[in-house]
């Protein structure tokens, strides 16, 4: 384990838990107010922050290097969706949304959700190499250019 | 005869020769100077050819035999691609794979994969794929910034 490595992890995971608490907290807010719910359980509160630590920790255990040091965009991304779709279903039946069996169209949806947000991610991953295509190539043709201008060939 | 290099902040190489007459060696040497081309040896079956650098797309090792690729022809070679990794020069040329070193002249696109490689697609239509241990080394080549 590199010093390198663990600080990024550490960083990483206490960025992920400021940004997504606040973003839980501005949710909360707002569904309160849309709802005109006036108090808020404080066990559930408690229930949810643990919950999304959680999450964020996984997502930091599978996305830095820490871990799993080589291992490709894809191969982290698919791992991330098959844990935290195991790790939200747990989750959920602890804070008390899931309740018994549920119906094979529930759990249908359930995974619905969670391939339509990995397709997302590799949606915006290929638009994203797409970029990269361009700037590599853009590179390759100003490295072409200058061995041209120096040695007249390619 | 003193053979000497100059290093300075030139455009343009220049060879001169310096003698006190110019004699048929002299020309010689000239015309041979002018005609210079790098070249390496490659064997279609058992016909020699001398193939300018500058043709080469990329050279393939199977089987414990190292290919060269051109335009309409495959031929072989007696180096093995280490060997060619320093005889070659290295502006021009860079491995890519533990069986391929590309002609980066020849390269007209580069496309990173969601594996981490990248895939090179050379002016002929040909794609190559440049391996992950390779790929560091390679962006290096073209200064592009992790």
């Amino acid at each position: 384990m590199k010093h390198k490595d663990l600080m990024q992890f550490l960083l990483w995971l206490r960025n992920g838990i400021a940004v997504c608490v606040t973003w839980l907290l501005i949710l909360l807010l707002g569904i309160c107010k849309l709802t005109g719910i006036k108090a808020l359980s404080v066990n559930m509160l408690i229930k949810l922050v643990l919950s999304i630590s959680g999450g964020v920790l996984l997502f930091c255990l599978i996305f830095t290097r820490l871990w799993f040091r080589r291992m490709s965009f894809s191969r982290r991304l698919t791992m991330f969706m098959l844990t935290i779709s195991i790790y939200e279903g747990g989750i959920f039946y602890w804070i008390g949304w899931f309740i018994g069996q549920g119906s094979i169209g529930q759990w249908l949806l359930y995974a619905l959700l969670f391939l339509g947000m990995y397709a997302s991610c590799l949606g915006l991953y290929h638009s994203y190499s797409k970029k990269k295509e361009k700037a590599y190539t853009k590179a390759l043709q100003l490295y072409q250019q200058e061995r041209m201008d120096a040695h007249g060939t390619l | 005869m003193d053979v000497r290099i100059e290093e300075g902040d030139y455009t343009h190489t220049v060879v001169v020769i310096q003698c006190q007459k110019e004699t048929e060696p002299i020309i010689c040497l000239k015309r041979y100077i002018e005609k210079y081309e790098p070249r390496i040896q490659a064997y279609e079956g058992k016909k020699l050819h001398y193939v300018s650098l500058d043709d080469i797309w990329y050279f393939e090792s199977v089987d414990n035999k190292t290919f060269l690729y051109l335009d309409t022809a495959v031929l072989e070679i007696s180096q093995r691609l280490y060997e060619l990794e320093s005889l070659l020069p290295p502006s021009s040329f860079i491995r890519i794979s533990k069986s391929q070193i590309v002609n980066i002249g020849k390269i007209k696109s580069l496309r990173p994969e969601l594996n981490r490689t990248l895939l090179a697609t050379l002016y002929n239509e040909e794609q190559l794929v440049i391996s992950r241990r390779y790929v560091a080394a390679f962006k290096k080549r073209l200064h592009i910034e992790r």
